[in-house]
């Protein structure tokens, strides 16, 4: 087994390779017009993309989606949301949302928002590393390197002729696109992703010859994957850089790396995946006010997220899913939050998605104090992968999304 | 990724590879070397340059200086009954004190004669990690980092033992609210996975255990400093890592450092860091082996790694932002500063007293992601912009000496084929020679 760091450590960048992959996207951009955010210039290159939205840190299933359920009170005395602030959902009588998630309701209403208790891997650990590493590999027994995302790169060859074809966004949930061979991109933040220079220097003179020390590629291994890191990454600001960074307004990273989604989307750059990451969801003590901040952003991130695709025409292209290393305990602690447990709550949004409430919340089937993880994640994971036209089941161990997520 | 060998046949007692060995001391478990440095450490000896390394006192090298000596960090608390513009104005003089903490252990780092005890704060800040997002008040984490300074170089058993009371930490991992009624296990659990035993070698009853042992350990809200208060303890004994009787602070630190798993664990984390992250199992077991019998003594576990990084121990490894930019600074004596120097060290992803997470920063290609990258070169940019003239690698980018200009950016091995002819490029134009020299792919590996 990998240690944390050895897992960390080798799971960071994609595997960088040939930056000759740039060519035919580099060729593309050169020789068109850039295509503008409207509805009509969505009519061509309709494939379909993924957004993977991860709540790092372990989100708390149990004050997300909440049970009508007494036991409920009984198990949080002091974090429980009370039962008349709770936000009712059409059709779905035996549960109620959080109040900061109130603007996922538009969603549900039209039945483009599904709710799924209860999911994690059976065999999940209480480790945040170790549960990241297999919601990131999608094999809790450590029998992949690879991450979920990464291997469907591979074996489609999406990044083939577009490292672009896998953007993640925040930082956070980068090892999920680790391949065998696929390049993808990780920007942190994409308003400061540029080339800079003080004005002393002659920028444009230095960011090209930057390109060129990427080439003629040199025989030490290490060097030509230091190199191609650069061709990479240069190429990678010619075409983000045209991208328009959402404000910094002061709004939470989910709704800044779904907004910067949004824009990339329309620009038409070939993106399949994008994986927007937040910190934060770790809330062991002192919990209340910082869970309703994150769930709050994570709302308002995902309605303003597809209100922006709806605006621009790509909204039939995308579905999106959430992802978090594990619940929290039921029971919540002496400081007023809550320890690291098992199965989560997750979310899947987009038109194509088989709306509603997809199983229950069972406080009387507590496992050491958790709630259970009735469906596999990779249930999850399968239906993402079917949308973006598989497969799903020879790279998720054979299975399958056994909610019947998307409409046929 | 490839680990492809070792990092470059060494000669011992040959120039060329003495020169190489110290430069890849100062790269790997230092902060880079300012001019004269290599020239001076060269001519004394790798063996005697490890020894001022491991043992500066011995040496006659004064203490260095506290990085934070004279800046104001007065905690702000603004009250129960505060406005909303007096908490803003707190949460805006607290962002100010943040920069300017960061920003004065950076100045320290490129300056400082004693780097290893430096670097072994830093090893220690992303080992048993705090960071500002939840810590909030930067005294806290400044006095963490003094602590981690004092100690450096000091017993594992001592570090754990401060680290476990460390105030910021008690906020971090919430040992402060955690009671003996309601034990929080946030501490118990990262104390066993992430700073001393690892994954795999205790059980889901040990973390619980713990976290009832260590119960009673809180902060002074009025003085900031941590302290014991019974009444919050639960003080029945606990069975914990295969010890009976274990029920407070000394009993459960006894049991960790005891743990057959903790000196392989501490020592691998050591020995990745500084000789590359594929490093292999045979060496840690060597290294830990050293490490039991002096006592779980850190100096000897140093030591004994240096060692082995000048004679071919040494792996490839990819340079982190923070190592790469002080050792930049060192070197040229550039006097980049301020916000747009944070700004872009958050960016490449590796800001000090802000880690990702309680894993701390990783290692390996990682730091080859393209906002790293660019952030790196924005960096290079502004690093070469405000060198001093007359410092020896500008003046070695004026001259168009390449060889010389790698040597004293610390990479005596010099620059390959695509970089020289890149570097052509701009010749006649100094600043931007180095500038690119400071970010070229060669500079991204350590």
């Amino acid at each position: 087994m990998l240690s944390r760091r050895q897992f960390i450590g080798l799971s960071g960048g994609a595997a960088v390779t040939g930056a000759a992959a740039w060519a035919g996207l580099m060729h593309e951009r050169t020789s068109s017009k850039p295509s503008t955010a409207t509805s009509s210039s969505a009519a061509r290159n309709l494939e379909r993309v993924l957004v993977v939205v991860q709540l790092s840190g372990g989100n708390d299933a149990l004050n997300t989606v909440i049970p009508h359920d007494g036991r409920y009170h009984d198990l949080r005395p002091t974090l429980a949301i009370a039962d008349d602030k709770l936000v009712a959902l059409t059709n779905a009588p035996t549960i109620g949302l959080h109040p900061a998630l109130q603007p996922l309701v538009p969603l549900w209403d039209a039945g483009q928002l599904a709710v799924l208790p209860q999911i994690g891997f059976a065999a999940d650990s209480r480790s945040h590393f170790e549960s990241l590493a297999a919601w990131w590999t999608a094999s809790p027994e450590h029998r992949e390197t690879t991450g979920w995302v990464g291997r469907w790169l591979d074996a489609t060859g999406a990044a083939d002729e577009n490292p672009l074809a896998a953007i993640a966004l925040g930082g956070g949930a980068v090892p999920a696109l680790r391949a065998e061979h696929a390049q993808s991109t990780a920007v942190n933040d994409l308003a400061g992703f540029r080339l800079l220079a003080p004005r002393s220097l002659d920028g444009a003179r230095l960011a090209k010859a930057f390109a060129a020390t990427a080439a003629p590629i040199s025989s030490d291994p290490d060097e030509a994957q230091a190199q191609s890191a650069v061709a990479a990454a240069t190429r990678a600001v010619d075409v983000l850089s045209k991208a328009t960074a959402p404000a910094d307004d002061g709004s939470g990273d989910l709704t800044q790396g779904l907004g910067a989604a949004a824009s990339l989307i329309a620009m038409d750059l070939g993106t399949r995946v994008f994986l927007v990451s937040a910190a934060g969801f770790d809330t062991h003590a002192n919990q209340a006010a910082d869970h309703e901040r994150l769930l709050g952003d994570l709302a308002t991130g995902v309605a303003s997220f597809f209100t922006a695709l709806e605006a621009s025409g790509h909204a039939d292209r995308v579905l999106l899913l959430t992802t978090s290393e594990f619940g929290r305990r039921a029971q919540q602690n002496g400081s007023d939050g809550s320890d690291h447990g098992h199965g989560g709550v997750h979310f899947v949004a987009g038109r194509s998605v088989r709306g509603g409430l997809h199983g229950d919340i069972d406080l009387g089937a507590l496992v050491d104090g958790d709630l259970p993880a009735a469906v596999d994640t990779r249930s999850l994971y399968a239906a993402g992968l079917d949308w973006l036209g598989g497969p799903s089941a020879e790279l998720l161990d054979g299975h399958t999304d056994t909610y019947g997520l998307l409409k046929v | 990724m490839a680990a492809t060998g070792t990092v470059t046949a060494r000669t011992a007692g040959s120039v060329d590879g003495d020169r190489q060995s110290i430069a890849l001391l100062a790269r790997r478990a230092g902060w880079g070397l300012a001019p004269g440095e290599l020239d001076a450490q060269v001519a004394a000896g790798v063996s005697d340059t490890i020894d001022r390394l491991v043992d500066p006192d011995s040496h006659g090298l004064p203490p260095a200086p506290d990085p934070w000596d004279g800046l104001d960090l007065t905690p702000q608390r603004p009250g129960p009954n505060a406005t909303q513009a007096e908490k803003q104005q707190a949460r805006q003089i607290e962002r100010q004190q943040s920069e300017a903490a960061i920003g004065a252990w950076l100045d320290h780092l490129a300056t400082t004669p004693r780097p290893l005890e430096d670097w072994m704060a830093w090893f220690w800040h992303g080992h048993f990690v705090s960071g500002l997002d939840k810590v909030k008040v930067p005294a806290l984490m400044v006095q963490q980092l003094r602590t981690f300074r004092k100690l450096a170089l000091a017993p594992f058993p001592e570090l754990v033992r401060a680290a476990t009371t460390d105030p910021a930490m008690l906020v971090y991992l919430d040992g402060a609210t955690s009671t003996g009624t309601t034990p929080n296990e946030n501490y118990g659990r990262e104390l066993l996975e992430l700073f001393t035993l690892g994954i795999g070698n205790y059980s889901e009853d040990d973390v619980k255990a713990g976290a009832k042992a260590l119960t009673g350990w809180t902060i002074d809200r009025a003085t900031g400093e941590s302290r014991f208060v019974a009444a919050r303890h639960d003080a029945s004994p606990q069975h914990y890592l295969g010890v009976d009787g274990v029920h407070d602070l000394d009993t459960v630190i006894a049991a960790v450092v005891a743990h057959r798993a903790c000196a392989p664990f501490v020592a691998g984390e050591l020995a990745r860091t500084i000789l590359g992250p594929s490093i292999d199992d045979a060496s840690v077991q060597q290294l830990a082996t050293t490490f039991v019998s002096s006592g779980l003594d850190t100096r000897t576990l140093l030591r004994a790694i240096l060692e082995m990084a000048v004679n071919g121990g040494g792996q490839p490894a990819f340079v982190q932002p923070v190592p790469w930019l002080v050792a930049a600074q060192r070197a040229t004596g550039s006097t980049l500063s301020g916000r747009p120097r944070l700004t872009a060290l958050r960016s490449a992803g590796q800001l000090p007293m802000v880690p990702p997470n309680v894993a701390g920063w990783p290692l390996g290609p990682v730091w080859l992601g393209a906002s790293t990258i660019v952030a790196r070169y924005d960096l290079a940019a502004g690093v070469a912009a405000a060198t001093p003239d007359g410092n020896p690698a500008l003046a070695a980018a004026a001259a168009f000496d390449v060889a010389t200009l790698a040597d004293t950016l610390g990479h005596p091995e010099g620059f390959g084929d695509a970089t020289t002819a890149a570097l052509t490029q701009l010749k006649g134009d100094p600043r931007a020679v180095l500038a690119l020299a400071l970010a070229s792919p060669e500079l991204a590996q350590c």
